[in-house]
């Protein structure tokens, strides 16, 4: 081998090295463990005394994985993290359990997509925690029915029976009782985490000339206007990307103020019960009956709101929501969010303008708009349920053991006092929740007034009855219409087929439901 | 028979690999495309996929919008890696590090790719920022959120398409011509042009056939762009190709028979595109 040969080959591999610790250097610092951080994803670190004891406590030993909705483990001022620490304190108490976490990644679609697919394919986690469940998630061949053991009591409570641990007289577990059956557990914390609420840059409704915040839906698009006039982007709504989930909130919201007559109809239909909220059911039922169908005014007038709406949409709203967040760059003045990312906002160096959150106006003037994510109204948002292969595997006790720690009242107190806002009744005026803190009341006053309770969207919308991941159609339809690629009657078509779809598919899933004879 | 008889039996676990992986979900694939199938039941629909499939305005869409990404891609794999390796090839010194300086890129993951582009063509992206920087802000949009630019702008991902695998078998080629022949032509008079088109490309025709079908195959049923930059959108069919349909009906929608379907099409349209390409190269190479 000739020497200039040689030396091309020695630069060669010195240019892949250096190639191999440039990528390297862009990965994240992971901070060695130390000895305070709880180790890896494993659940039994530095725990502190177990809130709640269990009369007669029995020794479990074994592994036990659970699926949570984010890594719990990470931000130590992310509400989750108070059930990453009262998993610990169980852990603490059962030193022969390991518990594992195995964090669900991706977008929320994506998140419920895993959930779905994973529960019908049977490899899931021993334990899933999870947010926002909707009814097409619930499945009773496939999930632990709790129903027996709700009437049984909590071994770490002092109540006569489990359910009467749940505050509000266990009014979230409705969410997840389907044919009688309650499928998940979880617990309700007044103005739950699930609130949403809309943020609020003061110094832009100032420069804009908004002195007051919108107390009709018209006052509402008077101030887009105005905002939109002093150069400013009036309201963040991605339409698809991570973020993609608030335009169907609002899709949610506004069509619940909407298809009252339809509710109405399909209430109490195919066998289920008339409590105001619909069904799986009973909105399948709605769909083959014709009640519930694209050209009804109520989702024709939702469409044409949207694209009303749309004209004060962010720019780029139909394409991914590019990294950073643009209200706390001070660009956008309304910005959709739930309560459970109010920590990030709270804790954003950014975030040096006056802000704070509002509920938005029922679209009709004098009325109370739905809450959506509202525990109070019925919603709570952090559920945990047991697969079915954990039963079979053998591991029910020690799961079940699990969640009745964390759901008791000694541990909702332990997760309440690690709040930012302490758990108040329903009702409660902002003052006595924060008294003295003007900057926090106007923070959270959107996520706690108007106070509701049984003020909770019907549930007759895609979201709830197909689920999140199928939903996602549902925005695309709606994006076409929005960008002028459909007209109102081209967008409507697709709409009735989406429905008619995912209508036929339900059936299939359920033939239980004798849906020929509807 | 005893001697072939125990490299038979070291190709076994191939073959069971092969199966296990390959044909029988292919079988599995085909035979569910006539179910409604969501991993916890199966029911026989008969045609009713395909029908749903043929008859939805998504999948002419979505045909419609791979196509014109498929003669896209194999537009620029027969013109700009072809141009870089010959002017590569004509290079007298430092060809070795040209040479690597094309064939490096290769390093990066194709996702990685995409997600860089994907921020490069945000509302603040650098596509955005350069359009700022030289007064071109009429210019500005959110490239993937406009139905008129968002199919455009993944086809131009990848831009200027030059580095890579493509270029690296352009250069292979075009390096294996006898010295010869391209010296009977200088000294017949032809210039660096004629030479180039009458005797190079003639010659190395076999490497472009070579590229185009992996190019064509590829694109067929490739959707990472698609899936990360869009997820097909905006709209419904934006940026939707077949791939991304499949992958869709059975990731979100959980209907995986539907998507069974989908991929038995797609399935079908790759293996007559790959018999097609069999028959046309073996009639070139019966030609020469």
């Amino acid at each position: 081998m000739n020497p200039s040969s040689t030396w091309r080959h020695v630069a060669l591999w010195l240019c892949i090295g250096l190639m191999t610790l440039l990528v390297s250097a862009c990965g994240t610092v992971v901070a060695p463990p130390s000895a305070d951080a709880p180790a890896g994803d494993s659940a039994a670190g530095d725990a502190a005394a177990p809130v709640a004891s269990s009369a007669g406590e029995t020794q479990f030993s074994g592994e036990l994985t659970i699926n949570t909705w984010n890594d719990i483990t990470a931000d130590p001022t992310h509400p989750s993290y108070a059930l990453h620490e009262l998993i610990q304190q169980w852990a603490a108490s059962h030193p022969d359990v390991t518990v594992t976490y195995q964090p669900m990644l991706g977008t929320v679609p994506e998140k419920f997509g895993y959930i779905s697919t994973n529960l019908r394919s049977q490899t899931l986690a021993d334990v899933v925690m999870q947010y926002f469940p909707s009814p097409a998630q619930l499945d009773v061949d496939l999930q632990f029915d709790f129903t027996a053991d709700l009437d049984q009591p909590n071994p770490y409570s002092d109540n006569a029976t489990w359910r009467e641990d749940f505050p509000l007289d266990g009014v979230a577990l409705r969410d997840v009782t389907v044919d009688g059956k309650t499928l998940m557990v979880g617990t309700t914390y007044s103005g739950d985490l699930g609130d949403t609420a809309v943020l609020y840059n003061q110094d832009i409704l100032d420069a804009a000339g908004v002195t007051e915040l919108p107390q009709s839906w018209s006052e509402f698009y008077d101030a887009m206007g105005k905002i939109k006039a002093a150069g400013y982007q009036p309201f963040y709504m991605p339409t698809t990307g991570t973020d993609g989930y608030i335009f169907t909130w609002y899709v949610v919201l506004t069509s619940a103020q909407l298809m009252d007559e339809v509710v109405a109809a399909c209430d109490g239909q195919a066998g289920d019960e008339a409590n105001g909220v619909i069904s799986q059911k009973e909105a399948i039922w709605c769909i083959k009956q014709g009640h519930w169908n694209a050209r009804n005014p109520g989702v024709v007038q939702t469409f044409e709101e949207m694209k009303k709406w749309s004209e004060f949409f962010h720019e780029g709203y139909l394409a991914p929501s590019a990294p950073g967040n643009l209200f706390a760059q001070g660009k956008i003045a309304f910005l959709p969010t739930v309560r459970l990312l109010m920590s990030m906002y709270e804790n954003d160096p950014n975030m040096t303008f006056e802000w704070g959150s509002f509920y938005l106006p029922a679209l009709a003037d004098g009325e109370t708009a739905p809450r959506l994510g509202n525990s109070g109204a019925g919603q709570g948002s952090q559920y945990l349920f047991i697969p079915q292969t954990t039963v079979d595997a053998g591991k029910l006790e020690m799961a079940r053991d699990l969640l009745q720690y964390v759901t008791s009242p000694a541990a909702i107190d332990f997760w309440c006092s690690k709040q930012p806002v302490p758990c108040f009744a329903p009702g409660t005026p902002l003052a006595e929740i924060m008294p003295g803190d003007a900057a926090k009341q106007a923070h959270y006053r959107g996520f706690i007034d108007p106070p509701t309770i049984d003020n909770m969207v019907s549930r007759l919308d895609a979201n709830d009855v197909f689920g999140p991941a199928i939903v996602v159609q549902e925005t695309q339809i709606l994006q076409d219409y929005l960008a002028g690629n459909a007209d109102l009657e081209q967008t409507l078509d697709s709409y009735q087929a989406f429905l008619e779809q995912q209508a036929d598919n339900v059936i299939l899933q359920h033939p239980e439901w004798g849906a020929e004879s509807w | 028979m005893r001697r072939y008889g125990l490299f038979y039996l070291l190709l076994l676990p191939t073959f069971l690999f092969a199966f296990a992986f390959y044909y029988y979900p292919l079988a599995s694939g085909i035979f569910h495309s006539f179910t409604y199938w969501d991993i916890k039941r199966t029911v026989w629909v008969g045609l009713d996929n395909y029908t749903r499939l043929f008859a939805s305005p998504a999948t002419l869409a979505a045909w419609r919008n791979m196509a014109l990404i498929v003669v896209s891609q194999v537009i620029v794999v027969l013109t700009l890696p072809l141009l870089g390796a010959a002017l590569v090839h004509h290079v007298r010194r430092g060809q070795y590090w040209w040479r690597v300086a094309f064939v490096l890129p290769i390093v990066v993951p194709a996702t990685v790719v995409v997600f860089v582009w994907r921020w490069f063509y945000g509302i603040d992206g650098g596509i955005n920022y350069m359009l700022r920087l030289i007064g071109l802000d009429q210019l500005t949009r959110a490239w993937l959120g406009d139905p008129a630019t968002a199919l455009w702008a993944i086809i131009f991902v990848g831009f200027p398409w030059v580095a890579g695998l493509n270029f690296l078998i352009y250069l292979a080629a075009l390096q294996s011509i006898p010295e010869e022949i391209l010296d009977a032509a200088r000294v017949d008079g032809a210039t660096a042009l004629r030479t180039f088109f009458q005797i190079e490309l003639p010659i190395i025709r076999p490497q472009m056939s070579l590229l185009v079908t992996l190019t064509v195959i590829y694109f067929l049923r490739s959707f990472d762009a698609p899936l990360i930059m869009t997820n097909g959108g905006p709209g419904t069919t934006g940026t939707l190709v077949p791939g991304l349909q499949m992958y869709r009906a059975i990731r979100d929608e959980l209907d995986l028979g539907y998507g069974s379907a989908i991929g038995t099409v797609l399935f079908g349209v790759l293996l007559a595109v790959s018999l097609a390409n069999l028959a046309i190269r073996r009639r070139l190479e019966d030609a020469q």
